[in-house]
């Protein structure tokens, strides 16, 4: 008979013994796996938003007078030589037909290429390894990006989605576009007046398949032209229209992504004084974050306090149930003792015994506490982006990071290395706990519990 | 050379504010090949003797001696695990288990040779003291306590011990099944050369041994008679 023998042994004669030690260890192996993985998917979810949001500055207003933006684009040059990773955007609707219309995809407003009422969202780039480029969101599989030339001349030239003409997206194929082709625009004033604005296709770009349908939608009608290109037809226009209403504002959103993360103060100070003079508005990855982070934080930091609880009820559970249980196995120990079986085995004996039911408990516990987990952190989410909606934290995100998208984003499934550590940990703490009052009991005087104490 | 012997034995009591005292420098020596019965008044520290011979306990002064040396620096629980055997006045068997499993627990304890096939061994002294296949597997809270008394004998001798300590094993028990125990511990002494030492209050079971100690409540010390 050895100790795993006679463990098992009296594990299977105890059976109200292993239930009632299973189920109290179940449940606080419950609370313990859910406070883990708050913890660890909120770790994910910081990680992920410090990679997506890694030293990106974006100035961004949506009535920025025209002044303004020009006075921007000046000092672009600084910018730009200063952090060598630099992309300016401006978002310009050009209408060659005054009317357009806009159509409901994916809650988005997006304007549709129709022949008789079309409209393309130009973006200005100063940049011929612009933004998405850069970040291959799109890839450019005919023709090619913008010369150094056409972006310090505004020649008009653009590089479009192929899909966009192409009928792919929407069932009206209209352009069939080619590399070559001229694009009609013309810019029309409010009281008529007429002006030619032929814009030459230069690159067509395929959206690559990495990006998620919500964040390729908007690329299909994104077209990229040289900043200068886009600011003159404002000029064209503001011509024509001097009697009546120049257009003074455009939406802008400049974004800088920078080429390490250590230039980010200085940069920012930069981007302070060339943005007081303008209503602009600097987001950037520290501040956007912190917004990010702090229902973030919130969570992990009760997570971090259940942890801590469910250590000490843990630790308190099993020495308790084991003083109990080893109170009652007295006469028995002595009896171990009289044979003169080793202390260490006797030990040994009811770690197994403790270990086996307690591994188990946490084992299955595993499973239904990280589903727990998920829902007291996502109850737990809920309450805090009311709580910043209420407060007005949780404003317009450039970057695209909804705090409502965050519960969607969370990513609760759990990994090898989580399942391990919380094994190992509660391990570690039932053998310290058991261990202890198993190291009391063994030294009692056989004389006394087998003489005495009946 | 006597394979158990004490030396001047001392053991007390609390009393009340006091101490009484229970062994007072017991000298007794024992030999191998004899039955020995021990005597003497409800109270009078025949159990305490035993547990102190069986170092259940330490004893305040003195020493015990096997074959020679202190159980103390053989260590009590080697001696307890190799050297004795102990049977209980309540049998002090683990509950949980079958006849078979508490000798087996034993046999396994012991650093002592066993067979190869502990099993078969096991059920070989249950059937010597009357303890068929059939009950050797069953539950022990199935079994009166007589075949608890002998299964807490085989318990004692599977280990191949050479000392025996018994406390009042026929206690509980009717007069055919008490000769048969009596007859067992006679046997182990005279036919395979063991030291059994049995405390008992009937002087018919005294008068079949070799050697009667009686415990003096008085001088709290043994009168030996042969
Ligand atoms: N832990 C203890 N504390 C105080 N006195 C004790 C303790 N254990 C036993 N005694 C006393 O010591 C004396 C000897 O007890 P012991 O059990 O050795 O007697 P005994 O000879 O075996 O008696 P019996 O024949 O009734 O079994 C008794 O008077 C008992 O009351
Ligand atoms: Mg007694």
């Amino acid at each position: 008979m050895k100790q795993w023998k006679r463990a098992f042994k009296y594990l299977y004669t105890h059976k109200s013994k292993v239930l009632l030690l299973f189920i109290t260890v179940f449940i606080v192996g419950n609370l313990f796996m859910s406070a883990l993985v708050i913890h660890s998917s909120s770790m994910n979810m910081e990680a992920l938003f410090k990679n997506r949001i890694k030293s990106t500055v974006i100035l961004s207003d949506k009535d920025v007078s025209i002044d303004d933006r020009l006075d921007l684009y000046d000092k672009e040059a600084v910018a730009a030589d200063y952090y060598n990773r630099l992309s300016i955007y401006e978002t310009l609707v050009s209408e060659y037909h005054p009317l357009y219309s806009s159509l409901e995809v994916d809650g988005r407003n997006i304007c549709l290429n129709k022949p008789n009422n079309s409209c393309y969202y130009f973006f200005g780039v100063a940049n011929s390894d612009f933004f998405e480029l850069h970040e291959n969101s799109i890839e450019i599989t005919e023709g090619r990006s913008f010369t150094e030339e056409e972006l310090k001349n505004g020649s008009p030239v653009a590089v479009l989605a192929k899909d966009l003409g192409r009928g792919n997206f929407f069932e009206n194929d209209i352009s069939n576009f080619q590399v070559g082709d001229i694009i009609p625009f013309s810019i029309i004033s409010y009281d008529g007046k007429k002006v030619e604005y032929p814009v030459e296709i230069i690159g067509l770009f395929d959206i690559s398949d990495k990006l998620s349908d919500e964040n390729k939608y908007p690329l299909y009608f994104k077209s990229f032209m040289p900043y200068k290109a886009v600011t003159k037809q404002y000029d064209i226009q503001n011509e024509l229209n001097t009697q009546n209403n120049p257009i003074k504002y455009s939406p802008v959103q400049l974004t800088f992504r920078l080429a390490s993360d250590n230039k980010m103060e200085e940069f920012l100070q930069r981007a302070e004084t060339l943005c007081q003079s303008t209503r602009l508005q600097i987001f950037h990855s520290d501040a956007e974050f912190k917004k990010v982070q702090r229902p973030i934080m919130a969570i992990r930091s009760l997570a971090d306090k259940q942890f801590m609880i469910c250590t000490i009820a843990l630790i308190t559970i099993i020495s308790l149930l084991v003083i109990l249980f080893l109170e009652e196995r007295k006469h028995e120990i002595g009896i171990y003792l009289a044979l003169g079986e080793r202390k260490f085995n006797i030990i040994v004996q009811v770690l197994l015994e403790i270990i086996t039911v307690g591994m188990l408990a946490i084992l299955l516990s595993i499973g239904s506490g990280s589903k727990l987990g998920e829902v007291i952190s996502n109850k737990m989410l809920e309450v805090q982006i009311q709580e910043d909606a209420k407060s007005g934290a949780n404003e317009l995100n450039p970057e695209g990071i909804d705090l409502e998208k965050l519960i969607e984003m969370y990513d609760y499934s759990i990994e090898q290395d989580t399942v391990l550590f919380m094994m190992g940990i509660c391990f570690i703490i039932i053998l310290f706990s058991a261990t202890l009052p198993c190291c009391y009991f063994v030294n009692i005087i056989p004389r006394k519990v087998l003489m005495e104490d009946l | 050379m006597n394979i158990l012997e004490t030396k001047n034995l001392y053991f007390t009591y609390p009393d009340g504010d006091q101490r009484k005292i229970i062994l007072n420098e017991v000298n007794v020596s024992f030999d191998k090949g004899k039955f020995y019965t021990i005597l003497g008044a409800s109270g009078s520290g025949k159990t305490t003797f035993l547990s102190l011979i069986a170092a259940l306990d330490k004893p305040e002064r003195g020493e015990i001696l096997f074959n020679g040396e202190a159980i103390e620096k053989i260590g009590y629980e080697k001696y307890r695990r190799d050297d004795i055997g102990i049977v209980f006045q309540s049998y002090n068997l683990i509950p949980y288990m079958n006849s078979l499993e508490n000798v087996m627990v034993a046999m396994s304890i012991t650093d002592n040779e066993m067979e190869k096939d502990m099993k078969a061994q096991a059920l070989r002294i249950l059937e010597s003291v009357g303890i068929d296949e059939n009950k050797a597997k069953r539950r022990i809270n199935r079994l009166s306590g007589g075949e608890q008394q002998r299964v807490a004998i085989a318990r004692a001798i599977s280990t191949n011990v050479d000392v025996i300590i018994a406390d009042e094993p026929t206690g509980n028990l009717d007069g055919k099944t008490s000769e048969m125990i009596i007859d067992i511990f006679k046997k182990l002494a005279h036919e395979q050369n063991k030291c059994v030492i049995m405390v008992t209050h009937s002087e018919k079971i005294a008068a079949e041994s070799d050697v009667v100690l009686k415990l003096n409540t008085d001088t709290q010390n043994f009168e030996v008679t042969s």
